[in-house]
């Protein structure tokens, strides 16, 4: 159930509350000023039963008017600017009360003031009517007015938490539940604030939410909503359950491989949903291909192991393509979405190095622990050390934090960069006490003169450098976002002791995001969605799993290729995308495989290994795979259309892995996959040149694009093409065409 | 003077004709066609506007196109001289006759500037209305943000089965869509349309494949597509939009 919050957090076990699943929502920090409600102004008035923390402000944010896109954006709105969501009542009342010689309160005649009567629209005000004139709120903000505009006194309650009632529970498809919203003060007064409260669902087509009334939808599903009432917020979980349940029997008797399984099967039995059956080793043989190198199995190996019977082949098989060398570029691959920057910005031949680097970590299997402390300590010249060119692209410490946090923490804190965050703890100090620990990152050497021109800078640590809050000015000193980082040595890079706590075993968020990742990639939707978006008001669809996941990584030393095995060892992973029974509505508990399109490098590379027509790829040597692309300036319509990270963005890129209209018409259409497909050399004329049978064409083309024998009945009517001797290279092409061009060969089952 | 040789006279249902005339024997682009004819455009029942915008990176001074200034200095004004529009009061240079003689249905906006230091990020505002937020060099590349393209097809959609907005010869500078994705991104025909070859790429036949023969491949297809459709709309299935495609493409 979720319950009243304290200021005071003791932020570790916050962290670990929060991502343990425990959906108790704390949202204090030891030290965001904002966040407690002490008027510092010199006119405090305790006068009258209203005052402006606990009564106005409150208004404010409920009516929207210090809402992101009016007043409570970066400059305001025509000249009135609000802090967010009213995170920091000092200003907002210096704005309110003192600002432009007072004009906006009329204390003599409250009706008259500018700021009821924009609200009220008894003068034009872009944001309409806000605060109508009979209205409760206007009666308050009117009574305010008029006794004074007091603030709370220092002695005065605080508000310290909000709770929602009734306790979480289950709801049966169709019904509603009106929530209550209770804030909670420091002196254990207790207001209901609901209709003060803003409601947020996460998946609204389960469980729809509308000033606190609960609608749950028709369909099984889950839903967790977000309650805010000022700066303090919570969350309230809900799930509809299938109609019918399940015979505890069925889980006690599903198939359990590793740790993994337990824990689905224990989600699948609350939500009531069966696993589907195991996928046919045809299935899984090109699920582990695609997913371990990023390649699919020639007709031999597919022979090989469709033909074997062993009792572990499965397991064989994983460790094998483990040991592959194309596992390397393969994950290189995807960290290079998150990591490359835009040769614009900081020179090609550092695009290179970096590239490099990241390579090298795959091919070595860093622990990922170690890639990530050199990562944040990178140093030295951008030609030699690419990971140095992480500092080239980010080259400011408010540049470099928030990709720090999102990448390695799976916290994303570029809001608070310019103000508190809306639905988080984190404050602007908060964001650049984590920004001093790169102050005294420091560049020489040539500056940007991009592209080619961009010449080598070398990083280096500083002696001196300090970073201060925007606002108040105050040179600030390192600190890490929770828990305690070790102090910072004399003569150290303050990095290193940044480093050492990000990776420490303590940090519940560094192994988490990561499993998350790896997660996502194999199983098509990660635990949490988006992958690098943790926290409370966002939490995992399974949470014991992802910690589970996230201890094994950490004992196992964060080894990647140990985590991928772990996953795709699990009986879970092995199992088929067709539906059974109810749990074709599951896409976040799977209870069955999801499907994904192949992701574009994958895609070309597959479509070059049928046709056996390498791709000619600009500034790489003959016959490299577009997996190993270093920059994405080589230009591929192929690439571009499957997507790709577009060459001048800035990362981390996210792809969206959707079918279009471009893509089909591209694989059916496009010239240079026309010439693939008919070349002299390629697959299609070597395989009718050769003197294989017509069943036996058939098969050597089903096996290289869908990794499976055909049917019988494929099998014999498609070897019908192949009689008549003077057009089996014009078949056995038409055929290589059909395949490439149906969803079984795009599509990982 | 002339205009960017690979736009003259050329829009967008030009381009779209040509491609499409190619293949004038019954195949999936006449559904194309037929579509994109058919196709509400959400529940807009307006007739849709079409933009089309030329960007000439470098290209022709405000004075030798729609802004000359017939008061400057023999110097500024450089060789060609203004001539009078249908408006009257508003000049355009010497070579712009026919347009001046419908000026008085366009609007030329002369007040348009922006800000920054260099091209690469004056193109950047410019192409997203948004100032790049970090420094850029002057031949930049650069994308922080969606340009107005990929802004108008995430905001108005496309009719089902075309591609939002096209783009020619090339992605615009700062031009694509950010963190819009993919779907949003313009589908480039890099080809000259100026070419007697020129057809719009992937949407015509490949050279040298007979429509025939296509029809064969196109045959054969469905005959080996019996990869398990999961339809219920709950499942979210990714090949779900495939099939949409699948109407669109046979």
């Amino acid at each position: 159930m979720c319950c009243a919050v304290s200021t005071r957090a003791i932020a570790w076990l916050a962290a670990l509350a929060i991502l343990g699943g425990v959906t108790r929502a704390d949202f204090g920090t030891d030290a965001a000023p904002s966040d407690v409600a002490i008027p510092t102004g010199t006119a405090t008035v305790v006068a009258g039963d209203v005052n402006f923390e606990l009564d106005v402000l409150p208004i404010l944010t409920a009516k929207g008017c210090n809402a992101g896109a009016c007043h409570g954006k970066a400059r305001g709105q025509n000249g009135f600017q609000l802090s967010l969501l009213g995170f920091d009542p000092d200003f907002d009342y210096a704005t309110i009360v003192k600002e432009a010689h007072g004009r906006r309160v009329f204390p003599a005649a409250p009706d008259n003031s500018l700021l009821l009567r924009k609200a009220s629209l008894g003068l034009p005000h872009g944001g309409g009517m806000r605060l109508p004139l009979e209205s409760a709120e206007y009666e308050t903000v009117r009574r305010w007015l008029a006794s004074g505009m007091p603030r709370t006194s220092l002695a005065a309650p605080s508000l310290t938490g909000i709770g929602v009632e009734p306790a979480e529970h289950v709801m049966p498809p169709g019904t509603s539940e009106q929530l209550r919203v209770l804030a909670h003060y420091s002196d254990d007064s207790i207001r209901d604030v609901t209709k003060l409260s803003d409601f947020q669902s996460n998946e609204t087509g389960v469980v729809a939410v509308d000033h606190g009334l609960v609608k749950a939808g028709a369909l099984p599903g889950e839903s967790t909503l977000m309650v805010r009432y000022m700066n303090k917020i919570a969350t309230w979980n809900t799930a509809i359950p299938l109609a019918d349940s399940v015979d505890a029997d069925l889980y006690a008797r599903l198939p359990r491989k590793n740790f993994i399984d337990e824990h689905v099967w224990t989600k699948l039995r609350k939500v009531g949903a069966l696993p589907s059956e195991q996928a046919s080793d045809a299935t899984f043989l090109r699920r582990a291909y695609l997913d371990c190198i990023g390649q699919l199995p020639t007709p031999e190996e597919a022979r090989a192991f469709l033909a074997s019977t062993s009792p572990a082949k499965r397991e064989e098989l994983v460790d094998a393509l483990l040991d592959r060398p194309e596992y390397a570029d393969f994950w290189a691959n995807k960290w290079v979405d998150l990591l490359r920057p835009n040769p614009y910005r900081v020179g090609i031949k550092p695009t290179m190095s970096f590239d490099a680097w990241i390579r090298e970590a795959f091919r070595q299997n860093k622990p990922y622990s170690q890639f990530v402390h050199e990562l944040i300590t990178a140093q030295g010249s951008t030609w030699r050390n690419g990971a140095a060119t992480l500092f080239r692209d980010r080259r400011t410490p408010d540049e470099i934090t928030p990709i720090i946090s999102q990448l390695f923490l799976g916290i994303r804190l570029e809001c608070a960069k310019c103000h508190h965050h809306p639905f988080e703890v984190w404050s602007q100090e908060d964001f650049f006490s984590l920004a001093a620990y790169f102050a005294r990152v420091a560049h020489k050497g040539e500056a940007i003169s991009a592209p080619i021109s961009g010449g080598e800078e070398i990083v280096y640590v500083a002696d001196s450098g300090s970073v201060s809050h925007p606002i108040s000015g105050k040179v600030l000193e390192p600190r890490a976002l929770f828990g305690k980082a070790r102090a910072i040595e004399a003569g150290e890079d303050p990095r290193e002791a940044l480093a050492d706590w990000v990776v420490s075993d303590e940090n519940p968020y560094f192994a988490q995001v990561a499993v998350n990742r790896v997660w996502a990639d194999l199983m098509a939707r990660g635990l949490v969605d988006p992958v690098d978006d943790l926290r409370a008001t966002n939490p995992p669809s399974n949470p014991a799993l992802l910690v589970a996941l996230a201890d094994d990584f950490r004992q196992q030393g964060y080894d990647l290729k140990k985590l991928i095995r772990r996953i795709m060892t699990s009986y879970v992973y092995g199992l088929s995308s067709a539906p059974k029974g109810k749990n074709v509505g599951d896409t976040r508990n799977y209870s069955r495989h999801y499907r994904q399109r192949l992701r574009a490098e994958v895609l070309l590379d597959a479509v070059c290994d049928v046709t056996g027509a390498p791709e000619d790829l600009v500034g790489m040597p003959n016959g490299s795979r577009s997996m190993e692309i270093w920059t994405h300036r080589v230009n591929s319509l192929f690439l571009d259309a499957f997507g790709r990270p577009d060459a001048n963005q800035d990362p981390p890129y996210e792809r969206a892995n959707d079918a279009t209209i471009v893509q089909a018409l591209h694989l059916m259409n496009a010239p240079s996959l026309h010439r693939k497909v008919t070349s002299d050399d390629g697959r299609a004329a070597k395989i009718a040149a050769s003197d294989k049978t017509p069943p036996q064409i058939v098969e050597e083309l089903y096996l290289l694009t869908y990794s499976r024998l055909p049917t019988v009945e494929e099998q014999s009517s498609l070897a019908a093409l192949f009689e008549n001797n003077a057009n089996r290279r014009q078949a056995a092409e038409d055929l290589m065409w059909a395949l490439l061009n149906t969803p079984e060969f795009i599509f990982k089952d | 003077m002339s205009l960017h040789k690979n736009c003259a006279g050329m829009t967008r249902r030009n381009c779209l004709q040509l491609g499409l005339g190619l293949l004038a024997g019954g195949s999936f682009v006449d559904l194309l066609r037929l579509r994109a004819q058919a196709a509400p455009v959400g529940s807009d029942t307006r007739r849709p506007a079409s933009c089309i915008l030329i960007w000439m990176d470098g290209g022709p001074t405000h004075f030798e196109t729609f802004d000359p200034k017939p008061d400057a200095p023999a110097e500024i004004r450089g060789e060609f001289n203004p001539i009078k529009t249908k408006v009257p009061g508003v000049y355009f240079s010497q070579y712009m006759t026919r347009l001046a003689g419908i000026a008085d249905k366009i609007s030329v906006i002369r007040s348009v500037c922006h800000n920054q230091g260099n091209h690469g990020a004056g193109n950047h505002y410019m192409m997203t209305g948004s100032p790049p937020r970090v420094p850029v060099g002057c031949g930049a590349f650069v994308s922080f943000h969606p340009s107005m393209g990929s802004v108008a097809a995430y905001e108005r959609g496309a009719p089902e089965g075309l591609p939002a907005y096209f783009s020619m010869p090339s992605m615009s500078r700062s031009g694509g869509p950010n963190f819009l994705g993919a779907k949003y991104a313009p589908f480039v025909v890099s080809d000259d349309p100026s070419s007697k070859q020129f057809r719009v790429r992937d949407v015509a036949l490949p050279q040298g494949l007979s429509d025939d023969r296509f029809h064969t491949r196109r045959d054969l297809r469905q005959l080996v597509d019996h990869f398990q459709r999961i339809t219920d709309k709950q499942a979210a299935d990714p090949m779900r939009s495939m099939s949409i495609i699948a109407r669109a493409t046979t």
